[in-house]
């Protein structure tokens, strides 16, 4: 299992223990015992695996080279959320949404700004479908069913901390 | 009209009554509807009487933001100078509007108790109306449950002074029983109505912040980058100590294993053998023959194993970690990252 949640966890992807994509991983990580294991061979290669609230990652000091496109991703990552908290303000880890209500809603809500910067398209359909996308890719939104529904991984709130960490000025 | 006629009238209108009911307002509506009272045309359309409204609300357990809790005061006052008359002539007129006054009372605060746990459960699970909204339908409504609970009080005292009327005894000693549960339920709404604003006050703020950081995203406002570079991060970047062909850089491998005599098309798949497997097939004696004194243990495994089977080098990660597992003690874990991005681990001399 060691080898397979690896091949997992280096790739990037965050397990949520809400995901019905990594249903055995997530099981299997929150054993204490493999958790703690794991975590010390991951450490002997020079990785943490981080457990926090409902989801896993691996992570590891950067190089200055890697530094621009890793804060980059988390940047995109963090404008593409708040893009979508402004149509869905109540959104949490374990909502489900749909991309239907998102294109009902959109248009009084959305932030140009933000839509130039990550889509550049004045297409409705284009910027939902990007956004999903986007959103499916770094594991944050899971389709859920064949029609337009999606689940709110746990792995939102690793960005929302983020957001929550940082310093406003106030 | 009798009452049966009535509910006769009704059931012959029931698509139009329900379709009234979900619309809110209609454009048209039989006359025989209209007579009875129970539509009255506004400005070209038709709209329920309230009263039929307030009945199937309450018997549905429903309540939209335009409720208004009853407190009861008027039937209060009225109850306390009916009883003064009744006390100086106990006539049945005088006791059968005090029964009703008490029995309105009661089914109004069982209905009213109704209302206001819909009303909250819509609140708490409303995820579309905007949080400025909520907070304050929510701030409105427990200010009204907070008048709620001191008339409250005054109820029940009222409902035990009756108790001393031998014809009243039964029936108030029975209603102050479910009065002192219905006052229970509006402290546990009042828990829940606070919880509810200050949940929400929360994620109003949150929201507000969001908004900011990713207006100081667009700005370039140099304290996102230097958050972010002080947390440690998932890993985005391929990571090229991996089992997995994807992220074994294979022109690294090349320039570490030299020149190939014999060409082989690598195929880039992932072999996933067993680890005993792995092992036999590298030979393992010999690889820690070759490793032992390393500078660079990983290094030297892409080394040897590239020179045996190109294919095998997918299994060099798992090859050092078992040689790491097995020889800990025997290894020096040095800060530095190799070209492989993998850990420099050194045997210890």
């Amino acid at each position: 299992m060691e080898s397979v949640i690896f091949d997992i966890l280096s790739k990037g992807v965050i397990i949520s223990t809400n995901s019905s994509k990594f249903i055995k991983e997530s099981r299997w990580l929150l054993d204490e015992d493999n958790f703690n294991s794991f975590n010390f061979l991951l450490n002997r290669l020079g990785f943490y695996l981080v457990g926090e609230r409902g989801y896993f990652y691996l992570s590891k000091e950067l190089k200055a080279s890697e530094e621009e496109k890793v804060l980059n991703a988390h940047k995109n990552i963090i404008l593409a959320i708040a893009l979508l908290k402004r149509v869905f303000l109540h959104l949490d880890k374990g909502h489900r949404i749909k991309k239907s209500d998102f294109i009902k809603r959109f248009e009084s809500k959305k932030d140009e700004a933000i839509v130039k910067v990550l889509f550049d398209s004045d297409d409705l359909i284009e910027i939902t479908d990007k956004l999903f996308n986007l959103l499916e890719k770094n594991y944050i939104l899971e389709k859920v069913s064949k029609q337009d529904e999606y689940l709110v991984l746990n792995s939102i709130d690793y960005y929302l901390d983020i957001v929550d960490g940082i310093g406003d000025g106030e | 009209m009798k009452h049966i006629e009535l509910l006769s009238l009704l059931c012959r209108h029931k698509k139009f009554l329900d379709e009234a009911y979900k619309q809110k307002r209609l454009l048209f509506v039989p006359s025989e509807l209209v007579e009875v009272g129970l539509f009255s045309k506004v400005g070209g359309y038709y709209y329920l009487n309230d009263v039929y409204l307030n009945f199937v609300d309450t018997l549905l357990a429903r309540a939209d933001f335009s409720y208004v809790a009853e407190d009861f005061d008027k039937e209060l006052k009225k109850l306390l100078d009916l009883k003064e008359d009744y006390k100086l002539s106990k006539n049945f007129y005088l006791k059968d509007a005090i029964f009703s006054l008490l029995n309105r009372i009661y089914q109004g605060m069982k209905n009213r108790d109704k209302k206001l746990l819909s009303l909250i459960e819509s609140l708490e699970s409303d995820d579309v109306s905007e949080l400025d909204i909520l907070i304050k339908e929510a701030k409105r409504i427990l200010a009204s449950i907070e008048e709620i609970m001191q008339k409250n009080s005054q109820i029940s005292k009222v409902f035990e002074e009756f108790e001393g009327f031998e014809e009243f005894r039964e029936f108030v000693g029975d209603g102050l029983v479910d009065i002192i549960k219905l006052n229970q339920n509006i402290d546990l709404y009042l828990k829940r109505l606070k919880e509810f604003i200050s949940q929400s006050e929360k994620k109003r703020k949150f929201n507000q912040k969001l908004n900011k950081i990713a207006l100081m995203i667009l700005k370039e406002d140099g304290r996102i980058d230097e958050f972010l570079a002080s947390k440690r991060f998932v890993y985005k970047g391929k990571i090229t100590p991996l089992v997995d062909t994807t992220y074994l850089n294979y022109q690294k491998a090349r320039e570490v294993i030299g020149s190939i005599k014999k060409e082989k098309n690598i195929k880039k798949v992932s072999i996933k053998k067993d680890l005993k497997e792995v092992i036999e097939l590298i030979n393992l004696k010999k690889l820690l023959a070759r490793v032992r004194g390393s500078e660079d243990i990983f290094k030297a495994i892409v080394e040897y194993v590239g020179k045996i089977d190109r294919e095998l080098l997918n299994e060099s990660i798992r090859i050092f970690v078992y040689i790491l597992n097995e020889y800990d003690k025997e290894l020096i874990y040095t800060d530095e990252f190799n070209e492989f991005n993998v850990r420099v681990v050194r045997w210890r001399v």
